[in-house]
C-alpha cells in the first residue's frame, strides 16, 4: 500500500530544477540579444503599442468595427473579398469599359440592372451620412 | 544690501544640500548670506568642509528638531 | 477653459498629452481648449545624446516632429513665449501674438551654460548638446591616449550622467584597445563621488576596478586652455590632454528676463507643483527651482500629479493629488548591465547589483520614449 505524497514534498526538488533550467534559459537569450537586436524588437513593440493606443482610442474607427461585426455586413464583406480574388471584378470592368465613350456609353451603362443596383447602394450610404438630408427625399 | 536667503534642502536625497548651497553661493553676491536647512546629517561635517575649502563664512551651525541650520556668507 | 503649456520638451510634450487624454471628450465638445507654445517643431530625446557622443546613435535616432506626438486636440505653434503677463493671465509670443489662459502649465527647462567658466566652452567636449556630442565622437575617436579629465559644473540636469560618462569612457577605450594608454580622472564637486550616497558607495569599488582617478570637491573655476589645465574654486587643479564637461546650467533666459525666478528657476510647491504666489500655474521639470533631480523621469511623474489636477479643477474645482517627490533613473554600468535609481522625497534610493536585464530595459526604454511622449507609457 503506498502512502499519498504531500504535492509540495514531492514537487519542489522538481519545480526548483524547472526555474534553474528556465533562469539558465533566460541567462543564455540574454547573452544572445544584442543592443541592436533589443533596440529592433523594443522600437517594434513601441510603435506597435502607439498604433493599439490610437487604434482603440479612435472612436469612428470603433464604430465602423462594430458595424462590421454585423452578420449580413460580413457576408458581403466575404462576397467582396472572393469576386476580388475570382478576378471577376476586374475582369467585368475591364471587358464593360466602354470602348466609345460619350452619351451613348454612358446611357449604355446606367441601362445595366447591375448598375443601377450599385448607384442605389451607393445613394443610401451617402443619405445616411447625411442625417439632417434624408427628409428632403 | 546683504540679505539672508533660506535654502530648504530638507528631505531631499539628489542633488542634495551641499550642491544647492553651491547653487545658490553661485547666484549670491558677496555679503549675502544663506541659511541652508538639511535633513542630511552630512551636511553636518560636509557644509562646513566645502566653506573652508572656498574659503568663505561659516556663521552658524545647529540644529534644531532633527533638522541642521546652517548659516554661510559669501565672503569672495 | 483656456489651458496653456509654454514649452514642448520633454516634460511639457507629456503633460500636455496627459491633459488631453483626461479631458479629450471636453477638447472634442468645445469645453477645453488646449495650446502648445514653443521654440521648435522638432522633439529631441535627450538622453540620446550621450549615445551619441559615443557613437551609439546618430542624431537622427532621436528626434521626431513635435505636431506628430501631440494629441489631435492640441493647438501647436512654433512661437515661443517672450513676455510672461501673469497678473492678466496673458503671455506674448516672439510672434507678437497674445495669448490668454485659464491655467499655464511652464515647462521650458534648462540649457548648458560656459559663461560661468572662462575657457570652459573653447577646451572641452560635452555630451549635453547636439553639436557637442557629436564633435565629442570625432575626439574620442582619434583620441590615442592621455590624460582625460571629467569636470562637473552645477546645476546640472541628468545626475547620473557624470557616472555613466565615465564607465562608458572607459569601455569605449577599451574596445578600441587603448585603455592602458588614457588615465582616467575624475572630479566632483562635493564629499564624495556621487551626490547620492548609495550610487557614490556603489560606484568607489568600480571606480577603482576601472582604474579611475577620482577627486571630490572639485568645482571648476576656470580653464587654462593653452597650458590645459582646470582650476577648482578649492585651489586644486587638473591637467588634461581630452577635457569632458557636465556643463553648469541655468533655467531658460526668457524666464529670468520676466522676473519668474533668477537664475530661470521658478520658485515652485514641492507637493502641489504650483508656482509660487500663483493659483492657476504649474512648473514642471527642469525650470522648477526644487531641490530635486532635473530628469526625465521627474517630469513624467510630475505630469501625472498636474494632469489629473487640471482635469479634476476643471471638473470639481479642486484638486487631488500631490507630487511626492519620485524620480527614477536608469544608470548604465559597464558590460552591458545596468542598475536603477528609485526614490522620492522620503525613501531614499537603494541600489542594487547591475544586471542585464536592466540593460535591456534601458535599451527598450530608449525606444518606448516616444509612448511616454505621447502620454501613453
Amino acid at each position: 500500500m503506498t502512502s499519498p505524497e504531500t504535492p509540495t514534498s514531492s514537487g519542489q526538488p522538481q519545480d526548483l530544477a524547472k526555474l534553474i533550467e528556465l533562469a539558465a534559459a533566460i541567462s543564455a537569450a540574454q547573452d544572445a540579444m544584442t543592443d541592436d537586436i533589443v533596440t529592433r524588437l523594443a522600437s517594434a513593440m513601441g510603435e506597435g503599442m502607439i498604433l493599439m493606443d490610437r487604434l482603440t482610442r479612435n472612436q469612428g474607427l470603433m464604430s465602423l468595427l462594430q458595424a462590421l461585426n454585423q452578420p449580413a455586413v460580413q457576408d458581403n464583406l466575404e462576397r467582396l473579398a472572393e469576386a476580388l480574388r475570382s478576378g471577376s471584378v476586374i475582369e467585368t470592368v475591364g471587358a464593360r469599359t466602354p470602348k466609345t465613350g460619350g452619351y451613348g456609353g454612358l446611357l449604355r451603362m446606367a441601362r445595366d440592372p447591375d448598375v443601377q443596383d450599385a448607384i442605389y447602394m451607393l445613394a443610401r450610404v451617402v443619405k445616411g451620412m447625411n442625417p439632417d438630408d434624408a427628409s428632403k427625399n | 544690501m546683504p540679505e539672508t536667503k533660506v535654502v530648504d534642502a530638507r528631505n531631499t536625497f539628489c542633488p542634495g544640500p551641499l550642491m544647492e548651497l553651491i547653487s545658490f553661493m553661485k547666484r549670491a553676491e558677496v555679503g549675502d548670506q544663506m541659511e541652508l536647512l538639511s535633513t542630511d546629517d552630512g551636511s553636518a561635517s560636509d557644509v562646513p568642509q566645502w566653506i573652508a575649502k572656498v574659503g568663505h563664512e561659516l556663521v552658524t551651525k545647529e540644529k534644531i528638531d532633527d533638522v541642521w541650520h546652517i548659516t554661510v556668507k559669501k565672503v569672495k | 477653459m483656456k489651458i496653456l503649456f509654454v514649452g514642448g520638451g520633454m516634460g511639457g510634450t507629456i503633460v500636455a498629452n496627459n491633459v488631453a487624454r483626461r479631458l479629450a471628450r471636453e477638447v472634442r465638445e468645445g469645453k477645453v481648449e488646449i495650446t502648445m507654445l514653443s521654440a521648435t517643431d522638432q522633439h529631441w530625446y535627450q538622453p540620446g545624446l550621450l549615445y551619441v557622443a559615443f557613437g551609439k546613435m546618430a542624431l537622427s535616432d532621436i528626434v521626431r516632429e513635435q505636431s506628430n506626438l501631440l494629441e489631435p486636440g492640441i493647438k501647436f505653434f512654433v512661437d515661443p513665449v517672450e513676455e510672461f503677463e501673469l497678473a492678466q493671465n496673458k503671455v506674448r509670443t516672439k510672434g507678437g501674438v497674445v495669448h490668454d489662459y485659464d491655467m499655464l502649465v511652464i515647462a521650458t527647462g534648462c540649457e548648458a551654460v560656459y559663461d560661468e567658466v572662462p575657457g570652459l566652452e573653447e577646451a572641452s567636449e560635452t555630451p549635453y548638446t547636439r553639436e557637442g556630442a557629436t564633435r565629442m565622437f570625432k575626439r574620442l575617436r582619434d583620441f590615442e591616449g592621455g590624460k582625460v579629465a571629467i569636470v562637473v559644473g552645477v546645476p546640472h540636469k541628468c545626475p547620473i550622467a557624470p557616472i555613466e560618462i565615465t564607465f562608458m569612457l572607459h569601455e569605449f577605450f577599451e574596445k578600441r584597445g587603448i585603455r592602458d594608454k588614457v588615465e582616467l580622472k575624475y572630479t566632483y564637486p562635493i564629499a564624495r563621488i556621487h551626490n547620492i550616497e548609495n550610487i557614490a558607495n556603489w560606484a568607489v569599488p568600480e571606480f577603482e576596478r576601472m582604474e579611475v582617478d577620482y577627486e571630490t570637491f572639485f568645482n571648476m573655476k576656470e580653464v587654462d586652455v593653452e597650458n590645459r589645465i582646470v582650476h577648482s574654486e578649492e585651489g586644486t587643479e587638473k591637467e588634461f590632454d581630452l577635457l569632458v564637461t557636465v556643463p553648469p546650467h541655468r533655467g531658460m533666459k526668457v524666464i529670468e528676463e520676466n522676473n519668474l525666478g533668477e537664475g530661470g528657476w521658478i520658485p515652485t510647491d514641492r507637493y502641489s507643483l504650483q508656482m509660487e504666489g500663483q493659483d492657476n500655474v504649474y512648473v514642471l521639470g527642469d525650470t522648477s527651482n526644487l531641490p530635486i533631480s532635473k530628469t526625465g523621469s521627474t517630469a513624467h511623474f510630475q505630469s501625472e500629479v498636474i494632469g489629473e489636477n487640471i482635469a479634476s479643477i476643471f471638473r470639481t474645482g479642486l484638486a487631488t493629488r500631490e507630487y511626492d517627490g519620485k524620480v527614477y533613473c536608469f544608470i548604465e554600468a559597464d558590460k552591458d548591465r545596468a542598475t536603477n535609481a528609485c526614490f522620492n522625497y522620503i525613501d531614499p534610493p537603494e541600489i542594487r547589483a547591475p544586471t542585464k536585464s536592466m540593460h535591456m530595459l534601458k535599451m527598450s526604454y530608449n525606444q518606448w520614449y516616444w509612448s511616454s511622449a505621447r502620454g501613453l507609457l
